[in-house]
């Protein structure tokens, strides 16, 4: 009896730890394949890659997460691996190659679908003397034109209006011979050749360098049309004029005047304001917030700018505090921002991507935050939370007007500017091929610490609250009571006090140094002499 | 502006104006020792008049032998002068030493009242008020029982009290007789000499203003009488006294040439009951005295219970303010945006703290050296810090008192036996 009951016990142990230790290994398997890449596109870079390759594949980054794709990207010796989880790969500008890493990409090539991956596979090449290694050594040496020039003249129309020019350079430039797709124009040593070459599963990009603003467009609207698995084009995204940073105080006349101006042409816009923590009573602000709300009114959607970050080590949930303070400032103002304008660098920082996560609609713009130390990462991880994104335009030309329609961009126009070079710019945006949109036509969202906001059929709900979103004046008190700059004053005061205190402070420690050795003097007089 | 930064701007203001105000009343200290130094502190009298040497004691059989001595050793004429000790509710061999030094000085006037549980054991006025009622003398000397007064330190006192119709009392300087036992008494060490100098001798210098430290002073009979003795219910019933004194017109000096050394408590823990029991008894009496704050007949006085009530409201506000900004800056939870708001205010704070210490002690014989120096600077952010944990334990306490209606108790300080006395005792029996 005794001996049954002891094997039980041991069955029942040895039962409950096998059980635990599938549990645990399936666990660690499952988060293996969590952390495992596998996206939509795969860019891969040299191992050796410098700052500028770096910042040129964080940009292209940038843009593709603009459209909604999960990117990961790494080193070529990295990418090895993970290759055939994708349909889409991307080598950006690769001068050289881990050994056995061209193989590999050719055994890629010719695989078909594979498990996991639905579509058969697709490489992008950019630049022209990895492209031309791989020919060679895949021995398709005849199918490619070599140009000896480093400088070719780069022609290319986005939808069919009149083609901009630029200059492209590299150490030489090849171009394929055969091709199913071309686009652009790129002429090298008096020879046409192309921007953007398709053949089988390969396409070619000769120009890498996408610091080059028409480069950075034509190579973003081909890797749209690339990663387009249908026939026809792409989806065409539309772009905002975005009246961009209006601070506070500025002059509210100039404002209304745009305001006015883009209301009469029935033209929908975006107002992006800089926060504000206090004074929110103030005259000039209910004045510049009373704008606003004409704005808002009028078809202008407002949006607010994440708070300047002063902080060497950013620290989320003070940032969130400010925030929650702008917002809830303007709130009381009858101002309701529907999204958040970020700096282009909060996209490579866990922090920054945790304060972003709280807003649905999040506008790039083209300014990098100096304080911000980004991370080495492997992914878009920003991807995840699903955000509506609108990113800056790429300016081509004088107007900044956008040329690119595969992601939602904004247009900025400084208030800083001419009057007429404004209404320049809102011309050319409204006879632009891209159209314009309001940002009342889609959903938004955001939660902070005390707010949860929701727009959606017409309808903003602040904290279970319809908001009355109609125009109503201001009323102004005849005297209004500034406590005029207290902390101002108070810090001016400090300040000047701190001069005089450390005068004061200098004047009293010499006459105490003067006291103590007169009290030594007495001292040693009377006792030690005497003693 | 932030509730953080209407804190800063609330210390700042707060901090540095009593640093001001302490600075200018260590000159004067400063001012009035030194003047005091040219003298022998003796004031000629043409007739010496009673004295009674009263010495409350609460089982103090430790230090009693000695304090006796010292009290027999003064240069006061010997028949002018008698000695009432309050044995008061004692359960240690205090009555069996006081018998003894009774019967080897027959000549003394040596009067020992024992008291038992009923009528004694009620704290230091009680006893006081007991000896009174035994008392010949037309003036009163006080002496704790861990005192040793030197030998002039009543001669002076008196000849001093008698010199002026108008003074109420006269007081001499306590120092620490114990100072090397520990690390805190040579704190305390540090504070009693800066006190002195500062709120003692600059009070008197400027507005002849001083507080009966409750040892080690004398007072007129006549006044202890009209005042109808000690108040039983004040834990602080030298600063009672005082303001009392000054409400009936008269004034105290501070006498730095009468010295008598005291034992200082040696363990955190009674110095922390000790404080507690001061600051409980400090509030009482600003409680009892802050209406005169307002009343101009109250004279000179009303100076004193702003004073008091500057030290235990805005002092011990602002140090709380500081330092939660502080701990609120170092955990990230937010920050002073001021301008003009720097460290160096700090450091300015500290460096004056520490100079105004150091003049004071800069007055006292081998007092002033680096080692003092570099305790003073410590003593900032160690005793300093204690000081408020006391001032917020008694504050708490003082109320829960009243809520709950406590009784006043007498909670005494511990006393320890002095190595020095260890090593004599050591070589008597040798």
């Amino acid at each position: 009896m005794n001996c049954n009951m002891m094997y039980k016990r041991i069955l029942i142990y040895l039962s409950g730890f096998l059980f635990f230790s599938f549990v645990s290994i399936a666990g660690a398997v499952t988060s293996f394949a969590e952390e495992s890449p596998n996206g939509d596109i795969l860019i891969i870079y040299s191992d050796n890659a410098g700052e500028n390759t770096m910042a040129a594949v964080n940009s292209l980054v940038e843009l593709l997460t603009y459209q909604s794709f999960k990117v990961n990207y790494g080193p070529a010796s990295w990418s090895m691996e993970y290759m055939d989880r994708f349909s889409y790969i991307i080598c950006y500008d690769l001068d050289q190659s881990p050994e056995g890493f061209t193989d590999r990409l050719k055994q890629y090539e010719n695989s078909g679908t594979k498990d996991g991956r639905t579509e058969s596979p697709h490489i992008l090449f950019t630049g022209n003397q990895y492209f031309k290694y791989y020919l060679d050594h895949t021995k398709r040496t005849d199918q490619y034109e070599l140009l000896n020039s480093t400088v070719g003249q780069l022609q290319y129309s986005f939808h069919g209006l009149d083609s901009m020019t630029g200059l492209v350079r590299d150490s030489y430039f090849i171009f394929l011979k055969n091709s199913s797709y071309k686009s652009g124009t790129l002429i090298v040593n008096e020879k046409k050749g192309y921007f953007c070459a398709e053949y089988g599963s390969l396409t070619h990009i000769p120009a890498a360098d996408i610091s080059n603003q028409l480069i950075r467009a034509a190579m973003i609207k081909e890797v749209s049309q690339w990663k387009w698995p249908y026939n026809g084009s792409p989806h065409v995204f539309a772009q905002y004029i975005l009246i961009d940073k209006v601070y506070p105080y500025e002059d509210p006349g100039k404002l209304l005047k745009v305001v006015n101006l883009l209301i009469e042409k029935k033209t929908p816009f975006v107002i992006s304001v800089m926060p504000m923590y206090v004074n929110g009573d103030y005259p000039s602000m209910t004045h510049f917030c009373e704008v606003l709300r004409y704005a808002q009114a009028g078809g202008g959607a407002v949006i607010i700018n994440t708070p300047i970050n002063q902080m060497n080590q950013l620290d989320k949930d003070v940032m969130l505090d400010y925030l929650t303070r702008a917002m809830v400032l303007y709130n009381k103002q009858g101002v309701y921002p529907l999204a958040l304008e970020v700096p282009l660098n909060w996209m490579f920082q866990k922090d920054t991507i945790e304060i972003m996560s709280h807003f649905k609609t999040i506008f790039s713009s083209s300014e990098i935050d100096p304080y911000l130390k980004t991370e080495v990462m492997s992914n878009n991880e920003v991807y995840k939370d699903g955000h509506q994104w609108v990113g800056a335009s790429i300016p081509i030309d004088s107007t900044g007007v956008s040329y690119v329609s595969a992601y939602s961009t904004a247009v900025p126009i400084s208030l800083q500017e001419d009057y007429e070079e404004i209404e320049r710019k809102i011309k050319a945006c409204s006879d632009s091929f891209v159209p314009l949109k309001s940002l009342w036509d889609i959903e938004h969202s955001y939660w902070l610490d005390k707010q949860l906001m929701t727009y959606k059929n017409g309808d903003l709900i602040l904290n279970d609250k319809k908001m009355d979103l109609s125009y109503t004046p201001a009323v102004y008190p005849d005297h209004y009571n500034y406590r005029r700059n207290m902390l101002q004053r108070f810090s001016r005061d400090l300040t000047s006090q701190s001069r005089r205190l450390v005068i004061a402070v200098g004047l009293t420690s010499v006459l105490f140094l003067l006291l103590i050795l007169w009290a030594r003097y007495r001292n040693r007089r009377n006792y030690f002499f005497q003693d | 502006m932030s509730f953080i930064d209407v804190l800063a701007i609330y210390s700042i203001f707060a901090i540095w104006g009593l640093l001001f105000l302490n600075i200018v009343l260590s000159i004067g200290g400063y001012i009035y020792i030194m003047r005091m130094y040219r003298t022998d502190g003796h004031q000629p009298i043409l007739k010496y008049p009673m004295v009674t040497v009263m010495v409350p004691a609460h089982n103090e059989s430790i230090v009693l032998r000695k304090t006796m001595e010292a009290l027999l050793k003064f240069d006061y004429p010997k028949d002018r002068y008698e000695i009432i000790v309050v044995n008061d509710n004692s359960t240690d061999d205090s009555a069996e030493v006081l018998k003894n030094i009774q019967i080897k000085n027959p000549s003394a006037r040596i009067i020992i009242i024992n008291t038992d549980h009923t009528v004694g054991g009620k704290g230091k006025s009680n006893a006081l008020n007991i000896a009174l009622s035994m008392a010949s003398g037309s003036v009163i000397a006080i002496y704790d029982a861990d005192n040793t007064p030197e030998k002039q330190a009543l001669r002076i006192l008196v000849e001093n009290l008698m010199s002026d119709d108008k003074l109420g009392a006269v007081i001499g300087k306590f120092r620490t007789r114990n100072k090397y036992a520990s690390l805190l008494t040579r704190f305390v060490n540090i504070e009693t000499l800066a006190y002195q100098c500062m709120n003692q001798a600059g009070r008197y210098f400027f507005f002849k203003l001083c507080t009966i430290p409750g040892t080690n002073y004398v007072i007129r009979r006549e006044l202890i009488d009209q005042m109808g003795g000690w108040d039983v219910n004040a834990l602080a019933e030298d600063t009672e006294i005082s303001f009392r004194l000054y409400r009936m017109g008269y004034y105290i000096k501070f006498i730095p040439q009468a010295v008598t050394w005291e034992q200082e408590p040696q363990k955190l823990k009674q110095w922390f009951k000790q404080r507690t029991r001061w600051v409980k008894g400090n509030l009482y009496v600003l409680k009892s005295n802050f209406k005169y704050a307002f009343d101009p007949d109250a004279g000179i006085m009303r100076l004193d219970v702003i004073y008091y009530a500057m030290v235990y409201l805005l002092m011990f506000s602002s140090l709380i303010f500081s330092d939660i900004i502080f701990i609120i800056g170092i955990l990230g939870l937010g920050h002073v945006t001021l301008g003009g708001f720097s460290s160096l205010l700090w450091e300015m704070a500290i460096l004056l703290f520490i100079l105004n210490v150091a003049i004071t002690l800069s007055v006292e014989r081998n007092e002033f050296n680096i080692n003092n120096i570099l305790l003073t600077f410590v003593m900032l952010f160690t005793y300093a810090k204690m000081w408020v944990l006391v001032v917020a334990n008694g504050m708490i306490q003082g109320i829960r008192d009243v809520l709950y209606q406590k009784e006043v108790v007498w909670d005494k300080t511990e006393r320890f036996e002095e190595i020095a006395e260890k090593v004599t005792k050591n070589t008597k029996q040798v």
